[in-house]
């Protein structure tokens, strides 16, 4: 099977195919198949909830595959923690069709943790430069002001002084 | 008098960590809780429990009157503030023994002593303890002249600081007398525009400053000792990230004249339990100069312990009680061994500016083995609220040598896992890999100036780490087997309400059976 994936910057082409009870991994060089990917030999076995225990070549390591709810796959690898998109070919083409994300057009800004507003330093149809404050939100006794992705209008300014707020929370668009 | 019942007014690791040594002496505790705490750990980890308010700390868990009730409704007979919160507030210690309550530290009169900063510098100074040079008055106007003699008797290098100043701004160090009036010139028109007072005073410069800090222990019968020093130098923005003990930089000499001066410090506001003595340390010239006093139990307490082999909470109980501290100074140096290293884990992500991340820890692995002591005041399933301090535990390790204690910590944060927030962990094993942090040569710059290196490296585009190719192999085999079954049972409905993890559980039984 061929995947599609994106870990960091890195897209890559992954080939994989069981071999009895073990997997072969080809990981190639860029996302088209080239003359000399990386093959691995991986023996995995699952553990309870997300875990697998992975043994690449004579390397023992501990893994944890979670799928997010954004569509990326969350794996730990030791101790780190790898965020990476991992789409066959039917799956890269429907993504490809919904467009890129791009600076242009409106743009949301969100609570990035749950918190309370406690200062709103725009208002509704403001002109704002790329960089300016918009929104302060605090959490955890501090303050964390929130920029405008672009520059452009206040178009949407949903935030209220004193108002508490979930992660992901829309705050305002900026057009 | 024998304590029987211990309210703890706090929350938290702290709060979990005084439960325990209640429960090991045989005294009931009682834990208090804001609306957002009631499924915390500390809650669980009491024999009673109350509730004191709703989430903001000002409506429970720093208000006096409410954490008096809980007292009253639990017939507790003592109270033990832990940190923050209501530990260094005077106003509370009096009220605690207003209503016959026990309070867990010194008397609210050595807590006012040594609470606002210029005091406790002034009273310290009275009692012979070394304090920062300077002069304590702006410079007048027309007093340039005096000023510089001053200057030239402190010796230079000296610091001007706008007396309104903060934040860095408004300061500038001055290395020798020809730089004195242009550096004034300059700093006078910063302190104008920056906080609208030109001001100016100075003060020694300390350079390359270590913060080290002196844990004394004191009784009711005129017992006062100290136990070592505590190096607390690697901060971010005043908070601290690592503590250490013995610091690298304190000889043996250093040490005994630095406790001298705490215990005399603490002698001198006739002070009772567990406290602290905050020290600058030049760290060139090894010159030391008393700082501000912390009347309570530190955060970072737990390399004292594991260096002394003391519970230090019992002790503060114990003498509470009345009783006497069971060690003389003389006991102090034959008992302290090896080296300790601790580690604070925020709820934070140093990679988006150190951005507080509240919210459910999905799981939460700690380390274990030879050495490691974990103080969390979490679990997994635990939600961290977004009112309180970002810090949810502590990871305190022992070993013989630095080196070792080092290694050791570099280990233990590697078998930490904490899922569903962001933590530091990551930006702790950074720390320790510094090259500066491993010879001992540091001071409360060494974040600041290590910031870029403490960054997670951007990849390069082009190449993967061996991590990132295990991490895509993993995740390419889990997508396969999720679409092999998908393939394999395509008209199967999925049973109501069964998880998708569930279910392919399932499918791997009937797999492996089958």
């Amino acid at each position: 099977m061929r995947y599609h994936a994106t870990i960091g910057d890195v897209e890559r082409l992954v080939e994989v195919t069981p071999r009895g009870e073990k997997y072969r991994v080809l990981i190639h060089e860029g996302s088209e198949a080239g003359k000399n990917p990386r093959a691995l030999e991986v023996d995995a076995v699952h553990l309870a909830g997300h875990a697998m225990s992975l043994v690449v070549e004579a390397r023992s390591v501990r893994c944890e595959v979670e799928p997010g709810k954004d569509g990326k796959v969350a794996v730990l690898v030791g101790d780190e923690v790898h965020r990476l998109e991992i789409l066959d070919e039917r799956r890269l083409r429907l993504r490809r069709a919904s467009g890129k994300f791009t600076l242009e057009g409106p743009q949301r800004v969100d609570s990035p943790m749950p918190g309370k507003v406690v200062r709103v330093l725009v208002k509704q149809g403001d002109q704002v430069q790329e960089g300016q404050g918009l929104i302060v939100v605090e959490a955890m006794k501090m303050e964390n002001e929130l920029k405008s992705p672009k520059a452009g209008v206040v178009s949407e300014l949903l935030a209220q002084e004193g108002q508490a707020v979930e992660a992901g929370a829309k705050l305002a668009v900026v057009a | 008098m024998a304590i029987r019942k211990v309210l703890i007014a706090n929350r938290g690791e702290i709060a979990v960590r005084v439960a325990r040594t209640c429960r090991e002496m045989g005294i009931r505790s009682v834990a208090i809780y804001s609306d957002a705490d009631r499924a915390a750990l500390h809650v669980r980890m009491c024999d009673e429990a109350v509730r004191v308010g709703p989430p903001p700390s000002r409506e429970s868990y720093l208000s006096i009157e409410n954490v008096l009730a809980a007292a009253r409704k639990t017939s507790a007979d003592a109270v033990h503030p832990g940190y923050g919160f209501l530990s260094e507030n005077a106003a509370f210690a009096r009220a605690c023994g207003e209503a016959g309550l026990v309070f867990i530290g010194p008397p609210p009169e050595a807590m006012e002593e040594m609470g606002e900063k210029t005091r406790a510098r002034r009273k310290a100074s009275e009692a012979g303890v070394p304090i920062v040079p300077g002069l304590k008055e702006p410079i007048p106007e027309g007093g340039e002249e005096q000023a510089k003699r001053y200057a030239q008797e402190i010796g230079y290098p000296i610091m001007l600081k706008a007396a309104a100043g903060g934040g860095g701004k408004g300061m500038r160090l001055v290395s020798e007398p020809r730089e004195f009036d242009a550096a004034l010139a300059t700093v006078k028109r910063e302190a104008l525009s920056a906080f609208g007072d030109a001001r100016v005073y100075i003060e020694k410069a300390v350079s390359r400053p270590r913060h080290v800090e002196i844990q004394i222990f004191a009784d009711q019968h005129q017992g006062c000792i100290w136990l070592g020093e505590r190096e607390c130098s690697v901060q971010r923005r005043h908070q601290k990230v690592i503590e250490e003990t013995p610091s690298p930089v304190v000889t043996p000499e250093l040490r005994a004249k630095m406790g001298e001066v705490a215990v005399k410090a603490a002698r001198a506001v006739g002070y009772v339990g567990a406290g602290t003595c905050e020290f600058l340390v030049d760290g060139t010239s090894h010159q030391f100069y008393f700082l501000e006093m912390n009347t309570r139990l530190q955060v970072e307490h737990p390399v004292t312990e594991w260096c002394t082999g003391l519970d230090l909470v019992r002790w503060q109980i114990e003498v509470a009680q009345g009783g006497r501290l069971p060690w003389t100074q003389a006991d102090v140096l034959p008992n302290l061994r090896g080296h300790a290293i601790e580690a604070r884990l925020y709820a934070e992500d140093p990679a988006r500016n150190f951005l507080p991340s509240p919210g459910l820890i999905t799981d939460a692995r700690l380390a274990e083995g030879p050495g490691v002591r974990n103080d969390w005041g979490v679990e997994s399933g635990s939600e961290v609220p977004r009112y309180y301090d970002p810090m949810i535990g502590k990871l305190a390790v022992w070993a013989q040598t630095r080196e070792q204690a080092i290694a050791r910590l570099r280990r233990a944060l590697s078998e930490t896992v904490v899922k569903g927030i962001t933590t530091n962990t990551r930006y702790l094993k950074g720390v320790l890999d510094l090259e500066e942090f491993r010879r001992g040569d540091y001071d409360t710059g060494i974040l600041a100036r290590a910031a870029d290196r403490l960054l997670p490296k951007k990849p390069d585009g082009k190449h993967l780490t061996p991590e990132q190719e295990i991490a895509l192999a993993a995740a390419a085999i889990w997508q396969l087997e999720q679409d092999q079954r998908a393939a394999l049972a395509p008209a199967a409905q999925p049973a109501a309400r069964e998880s998708a993890w569930a279910r392919a559980g399932r499918l791997e039984a009937l797999r492996r059976n089958g």
